[in-house]
């Protein structure tokens, strides 16, 4: 599992050696899948992610060159693609995840959850509710671990803006959850 | 590395959002997905390869959202905002809502279910679409596309029912021609068939004699004929906005064979009651069936 042992199987990829290609998808997917999903928190999109760098690397073998290690350069891959998604792909589909979440969030019980999991779920449903601009900012402090100059940096706003955006997220939370949570209270006392 | 992410998130998250702090932060913080599930591996690669073997054959889905459910202390009856400015969304949660559309076409929305439109139809009338509608079109030369998580229900100037789940997209048709359509690939549907799409498999399949009563929830008409009672059961409490508990094992085996024309429940329950010589209770939203059993 050594770096070296990484850059040879990628060469082999190079000269269009299929089965090295599964041995790198073998040796990375999973891990690769698990850090997309701490940015998209989305087990879907995280394997989409994941999917689309592999399917990159093979399509591109030809034109790839690693300066560093194989490892750096899928992480790093799969970061971009996450932070792409998030800018660039979340806000359009989101008059859709409104739709699907909000509503499937009221209407198909699921008899084997614990009351957490509904909990996380319906969090996740306010959470895709919330307006384009503001959930992005919220997806990357909270899930990409971003911190307000970074997000200001990697979306070109202010740091005020970022600042508001995060205080507006918070307080249509507390509005949309504002049931759950008084619920959950009262089951916690 | 993802893991060392995961600790300095939570530290960022909780910082950033900590404002008068009446544990809200730490609510979300605690119900936040924070583990990603098991994926199975070969599956993974196998349609990986599929990818890379037939570029254009992959159906891209809309990401599909998971089965989730509510607590029952909601009981909010309308959402109604603008996800953009010109999309008007509709949701129902525990009630029917009737809308007009633009063009005049009607749309009943079950409980649980939504449309988002926009306030003016370009060359085509499209909606997209949750849950269980029923749908009353106008004619017009301009297509009415219902768009149901990728799979498209073109409509020619008629009636049906349409529910969607995860799974599967089924159509009833009441009067017309309704077709699905996928990839420019047409199925027609005439009025009285009921037409099942199958999303995993991208298969349409007919029902020559669709459910009884798949209309009911929208006129409260029910006919039942040696109907299994927890089928039966299932479908009054749709209708009825009540959940039915059995106390009894050997309640299950019972049938019913009786019609309802809207009457009210307290009415139903009598009549069941009689029928199979059992107990009902009603408390709130939940109606307890006791009794021998069949």
């Amino acid at each position: 599992m050594s770096a070296d042992n990484d850059l040879l199987l990628f060469q082999q990829v190079k000269s269009n050696d299929f089965s090295s290609y599964e041995v790198i998808f073998k040796r990375y997917y999973k891990e690769l899948y698990r850090f997309a999903f701490t940015y998209v928190r989305d087990s879907t999109i995280a394997e989409e992610m994941a999917q689309e760098v592999f399917l990159y690397i093979w399509e591109k073998r030809g034109n790839i060159e690693i300066q560093t290690t194989l490892k750096t350069y899928l992480y790093s891959a799969v970061k971009n693609k996450c932070l792409n998604y998030i800018k660039l792909e979340l806000p359009k589909q989101q008059s859709m995840a409104d739709v699907s979440e909000v509503m499937l969030s009221v209407s198909m019980p699921k008899k084997d959850e614990g009351e957490n999991e509904k909990l996380k779920k319906y969090i996740q449903s306010a959470i895709d509710a919330l307006p384009k601009k503001c959930r992005k900012i919220f997806m990357l402090s909270r899930n990409a671990g971003m911190t307000y100059e970074e997000i200001a940096e990697e979306l070109d706003l202010s740091k005020k803006t970022v600042e508001n955006q995060m205080g507006i997220a918070l307080k249509k939370l507390r509005e949309s959850l504002d049931l759950v949570y008084k619920h959950y209270k009262e089951n916690m006392n | 590395m993802a893991k060392d992410l995961k600790v300095y998130n939570h530290l960022n998250y909780q910082e950033q959002l900590s404002e008068k702090e009446d544990g809200f932060v730490e609510f979300l913080l605690q119900h936040t997905e924070m583990d990603a599930p098991e994926i199975d591996e070969n599956k993974a690669w196998e349609k990986l390869n599929q990818k890379i073997h037939n570029p254009n054959k992959g159906f891209v889905w809309m990401k599909i959202a998971a089965a989730v459910t509510i607590l029952a202390v909601l009981s909010i009856s309308v959402f109604l905002y603008n996800p953009t400015p010109d999309q008007l969304y509709i949701a129902s949660a525990d009630q029917k809502v009737s809308v007009t559309f633009p063009d005049g076409s009607v749309g009943i929305l079950n409980a649980n279910s939504s449309f988002t439109y926009p306030e003016e139809f370009g060359n085509e009338r499209n909606v997209s679409f949750q849950g269980e509608a029923y749908f009353d079109i106008q004619k017009s030369n301009k297509p009415f596309i219902i768009d149901v998580n990728g799979v498209d229900v073109k409509v020619l100037g008629t009636a049906f029912n349409l529910i969607t789940t995860e799974k599967e997209v089924k159509l009833y048709v009441d009067r017309g021609l309704v077709a699905f359509e996928k990839e420019g690939e047409q199925t027609q549907v005439s009025a009285g068939n009921e037409a099942i799409f199958n999303r995993e498999t991208a298969a349409v399949s007919f029902n020559e004699i669709p459910s009884e009563n798949i209309m009911s929830w929208r006129n409260g008409v029910f006919n039942f004929d040696k109907t299994p009672l927890s089928k039966a059961l299932e479908e009054l409490g749709e209708y009825y906005n009540v959940e039915f508990e059995l106390s009894n094992e050997k309640l299950q085996n019972c049938r019913l064979s009786m019609s309802f024309n809207k009457e009210p429940l307290n009415k139903v329950l009598e009549t069941i009651s009689t029928a199979l010589s059992i107990k009902t209770t009603r408390k709130n939203d939940t109606v307890k069936i006791s009794g021998q059993g069949c």
